[in-house]
């Protein structure tokens, strides 16, 4: 640890560690986006020529590129306030560029939905969620199925029931 | 140099262990959704319960009524969730946002302080089975209030209930559970 210091200037750069330990150098400010992080980084009270690193033992860099290359797109948007995190602010539009960013196989949708949550990067968990969601829309259940590789476990006779009652709620 | 291990628990914050989805799979939650291999080598990690009900919370009713055919454990997570919903009526004062709503295991105190004309995106409500349709008729006299609601259940004495109140858009089924939808 280096020297304690009066000086309360913020570390402007932050060094991350992947779980396959490679190292990206990056503001704090794109750091930030994470909630996380923010709050570790205010908790700890860095200060300015303190070389930080943290590890981040379960995001690989393949993935730990991707959520920065979004936090780094998304750096100046308005920092979501704390009092309205539960509030619905849903709509079914992504951004042209966050559907583009979102074009990626399903193993890393759900990795960096995973990573989202656990890091507290509420932008991004919305909109993977949502493009989650939109994977379903418009499927039936056995396409859904195939979708995200669920083994379908009702019996038949379990099954029966519940697409009767689906058939008539459709019909109506 | 400082390495700070923010993954080892060494400072205190809201901590959102992701060790909570292996509390659901011992549930029953979540076991059919396998860890699977992609394209590109990364494996498709399960998603905890409580992020699957952040995806359905993106869904309208219909899509809900096919997902919930897919596997057991998206049966009991959809259920649950429109089940949460219910109980964020009695605590909150928007109650706006719920699209479904599963009155069949509440008690008959409690549902009378459903005041179902506030949910303004409702589109289903699962209504409790009862011999003498009492309940459902101290229900009722809320959801005639709404529009293009269609109701459906094979309670006997409410199929004469259903046939006086054809003409507000109130329709029969002959189905096991009693549900109430929305156009």
């Amino acid at each position: 640890m280096s020297k304690v210091s009066s000086k309360k200037i913020e570390a402007k750069q932050i060094d991350f560690q992947s779980s396959d330990n490679e190292f990206f150098n990056i503001d704090v400010q794109v750091a930030k986006c994470s909630g996380r992080i923010k709050t570790f980084l205010e908790d700890c009270g860095m200060r300015s020529g303190d070389n930080v690193i943290v590890p981040l033992p379960n995001v690989n860099s393949e993935i730990l590129r991707q959520i920065l290359n979004w936090a780094n797109y998304h750096k100046d948007d308005p920092q979501p306030n704390e009092d309205d995190r539960d509030e619905e602010k849903r709509t079914d539009d992504i951004s042209l560029w966050d559907a583009e960013f979102l074009k990626v196989d399903q193993g890393i949708l759900f990795h960096l939905i995973m990573a989202a949550n656990y890091r507290d990067i509420k932008g991004l968990f919305d909109i993977t969620c949502q493009t989650v969601a939109n994977m379903m829309k418009g499927k039936t259940s056995a396409e859904i199925r195939e979708t995200f590789n669920i083994r379908n476990d009702f019996t038949p006779a379990e099954e029966e029931p519940i697409g009767r009652e689906n058939e008539w709620c459709e019909q109506q | 140099m400082s390495i700070f291990a923010p993954d080892k628990g060494t400072w205190s914050e809201r901590y959102r262990d992701p060790s909570c989805s292996r509390a659901v799979k011992s549930n029953g939650f979540m076991d059919t959704s396998p860890i699977t291999q992609a394209d590109n080598g990364l494996k498709i990690p399960a998603l905890p319960y409580e992020t699957w009900i952040e995806i359905f919370d993106n869904l309208s009713h219909g899509h809900l009524l096919q997902a919930r055919l897919v596997c057991k454990s998206w049966y009991q997570m959809i259920g649950a969730f429109t089940s949460s919903n219910l109980n964020s009526l009695f605590g909150k004062q928007s109650l706006g946002e719920g699209k479904g709503i599963d009155l069949s295991k509440t008690s008959e105190d409690e549902i009378g302080l459903v005041d179902l004309p506030k949910f303004a995106n409702l589109k289903s409500i699962l209504m409790p089975l009862s011999d003498n349709g009492e309940l459902f008729f101290q229900s009722l006299s809320n959801l005639t209030k709404m529009p293009t609601m269609h109701l459906g259940t094979y309670i006997p004495v409410l199929e004469e209930l259903c046939s006086q109140n054809l003409d507000s858009g109130i329709d029969c089924c002959p189905e096991i559970q009693c549900n109430v939808f929305a156009n």
